[in-house]
């Protein structure tokens, strides 16, 4: 999950691991809203985003008109333990209960949930006690499902004036087929983020877009990243596929046993025959690593395995540079040709290993190939590895 | 390709059934026990190693549409078993029907539509693997008691595109009568809107508007792929 640096009173973090890996953060006194296709829930961002500013120290209004306040708090400790000093941050505006006529222990009720006027009032109340906090608003679609757009539009100026108040908003919208624009209130906003399915028969990915940041003078491309919600981990940008390659022997299991959280290995006797696999969440980004055979014999397998990779990482036994011409036949038959590619040199922990310079020098390789130095026996270097390509992949989808 | 329904007094109304990617609204009043046809129509699917999706939307006194389907198909627990049967449901009428956690998406309350609609993704993916998969909504009551009829004809909408692109078959249950105002809204994007009732004792069915057959087959369709088309263009773009 995101960790957030306390305010510095320009620029407020979201807090979420996905958003702060490839957004700006926005200045305060901004607001941002999510709005999401039908069936792809944005809570989970809202609900991170909450984790980790009340794991900051800093104050936070939930707003909750779709589910009960008491879902919100179980779903906000599920994030992590929060020190009870700091989820006494957590000021819940309950729109949701009174419509079912259930009990609520949330710190405002919104008595007539279908009152736009009356969920404003109650907004400006808490802004009145609250103004430093982090405004969650779950959600916006909720709010013209109740009192219909017509009067979310009718009041929204005022709404709006109540969302600058906070340090920093961040509000849902669920794009449902509504009959009447909606479109125009989003405009309202300082930035617009968009989340969406990728679907087949079924949805089975999804994936946000930058439409538009407004503190960001050189925009964003409308590039999709992909992520994933997971329990305990928050919202992260999935990276499907990265792929490590080299000669046998050259210690890829070792890599992507050492930077995964999970990994398996498909391997008789100590030798990979068909695939290393490793999962790893780290610093807002959750990837898949898929580690290819070294032996030649296995090559017909290797399109398959390093198919739709959206980078390369190329294992080189620092030690041994006879195995350095099969890794660069490798790095052609996994088709990195225009992919971020780095070539790790391995094994830096022995005395007569050859340093990253005299690799990337022997090697011959294309401009923008960066050589790193790493060792399976160290693990923070091979992270560093990783850290470096995911950066790459990032930059990749990033204008300028 | 048109999926039976299992259910003789709909069979007689839709010839061979229902065509791959419809979705129909199955209304009837009060005293009529439309579990049963629901029941029936996801055991002529597991029958037939179809998949079957149930959203229960409420903890029922009498046990659900589950119990109607434990009643006629004793092969249920070997369909739960097999993972061809999932549910989606609240968490309360998770505890309260006792259906396998392992086997249902459950979602804090129905009145959470975007959570229903991912929770109805979620099993339709877990089901990826059967191919056919047959979806029954217990009842659409439930829904329109938690909030509004407009919101509720949103999800039906996006539901209903999202059974059309899936090419999955979908019941959704209801007790409405054919003259209720709600119908208009409510009934837009299904296929076919049928309405149940009882004469002589015997289970009847009629469509509330007999023009309407799109992504039904009559016995006289039999054969011919006009249906189809017709439930193809009804639903364009639903999003």
């Amino acid at each position: 999950m995101s960790s957030i640096v306390p305010s510095t009173r320009t620029e407020v973090p979201f807090g979420v691991g996905a958003l702060d890996r490839v957004v700006d953060p926005p200045p305060q006194g901004s607001s941002v809203v999510m709005v999401n296709e039908p069936g792809v829930e944005v809570t989970a961002f809202l609900l991170e985003a909450a984790h980790s500013h009340l794991s900051a120290g800093r104050e936070v209004v939930y707003v909750t008109l779709d589910r009960a306040p008491d879902t919100v708090r179980q779903r906000i400790t599920a994030l992590g333990p929060l020190p009870k000093e700091r989820f006494d941050k957590l000021h819940l505006v309950d729109g949701f209960s009174t419509l079912l006529g259930a009990q609520t222990y949330a710190d405002d009720v919104v008595d007539d949930p279908e009152d736009v006027e009356m969920l404003i009032a109650t907004l400006e109340r808490v802004a009145d006690e609250h103004a430093d906090a982090f405004l969650l608003f779950d959600s916006l679609s909720g709010l013209a499902d109740r009192a219909g757009l017509a009067a979310l539009r009718a009041n929204f100026t005022r709404l709006e004036r109540v969302l600058d108040r906070f340090d920093a908003t961040l509000a849902a919208f669920t794009a449902w087929p509504y009959e009447e624009p909606y479109e125009d209130l989003l405009k309202a906003f300082d930035g617009v983020i968009r989340c969406a399915a990728l679907e087949d028969r079924t949805m089975f990915g999804e994936y946000f877009t930058v439409e538009r940041a407004d503190w960001a003078p050189a925009g964003y491309d409308g590039t999709r990243h992909l992520y994933k919600a997971e329990a305990g981990a928050g919202v992260n940008v999935y990276i499907p596929k990265i792929v490590v390659t080299g000669a046998s022997n050259a210690g890829k299991s070792t890599f992507v046993k050492a930077v995964s959280d999970d990994a398996v290995s498909v391997d008789r006797m100590g030798t990979t025959v068909a695939l290393d696999h490793g999962h790893v969440t780290v610093d807002g980004i959750t990837a898949d690593l898929f580690g290819t055979p070294g032996q030649v014999r296995f090559d017909p397998v290797l399109k398959t395995v390093a198919g739709q990779a959206l980078g390369v990482i190329v294992l080189v036994d620092a030690t041994r540079p006879s195995s350095f011409g099969r890794a660069k036949d490798l790095l052609e038959k996994t088709r990195a040709q225009g992919l971020p590619v780095i070539v790790a040199a391995n094994k830096q922990d022995l005395a007569h290993a050859m340093p990253p310079d005299a690799v990337q020098a022997e090697l011959d390789l294309d401009d923008g190939i960066d050589v790193m130095g790493c060792s399976g026996l160290e693990p923070d270097t091979c992270r560093g590895v990783l850290e470096r390509m995911t950066d790459r992949i990032l930059e990749r989808r990033r204008p300028g | 390709m048109s999926l039976p329904l299992g259910e003789p007094a709909l069979e007689d109304l839709l010839g061979d059934g229902l065509l791959q990617g419809a979705a129909a609204l199955v209304i009837s009043p009060p005293e009529i026990d439309d579990a049963e046809v629901g029941a029936a129509f996801l055991s002529e699917g597991l029958g037939r190693l179809d998949g079957g999706i149930l959203v229960q939307t409420r903890t029922a006194d009498d046990g659900g549409l589950r119990e109607r389907l434990a009643e006629i198909d004793p092969h249920l627990a070997d369909h739960e078993t097999d993972g061809r049967l999932r549910y989606v449901t609240t968490q309360d009428a998770l505890d309260a029907l006792a259906i396998p956690r392992q086997l249902s998406e459950a979602v804090p309350t129905v009145r959470d539509f975007n959570a229903l609609t991912a929770a109805v993704n979620r099993a339709q993916r877990a089901l990826d693997a059967t191919g056919r998969r047959r979806i029954v909504i217990d009842d659409l009551d439930a829904l329109l008691e938690a909030t509004n009829r407009e919101t509720v004809a949103r999800f039906l909408q996006v539901f209903v595109g999202r059974v059309w692109r899936a090419d999955d078959v979908a019941l959704v249950l209801a007790k409405l009568s054919p003259d209720d105002p709600a119908l208009e809204r409510l009934r837009q994007g299904f296929d076919v809107i049928v309405v149940l009732d009882r004469q002589q004792g015997e289970l009847r069915a009629h469509l509330a508007d007999p023009a309407q057959r799109t992504g039904a087959r009559s016995p006289s369709q039999a054969g011919s792929d006009t249906a189809g088309s017709e439930n193809a263009g009804a639903q364009s773009d639903p999003l």
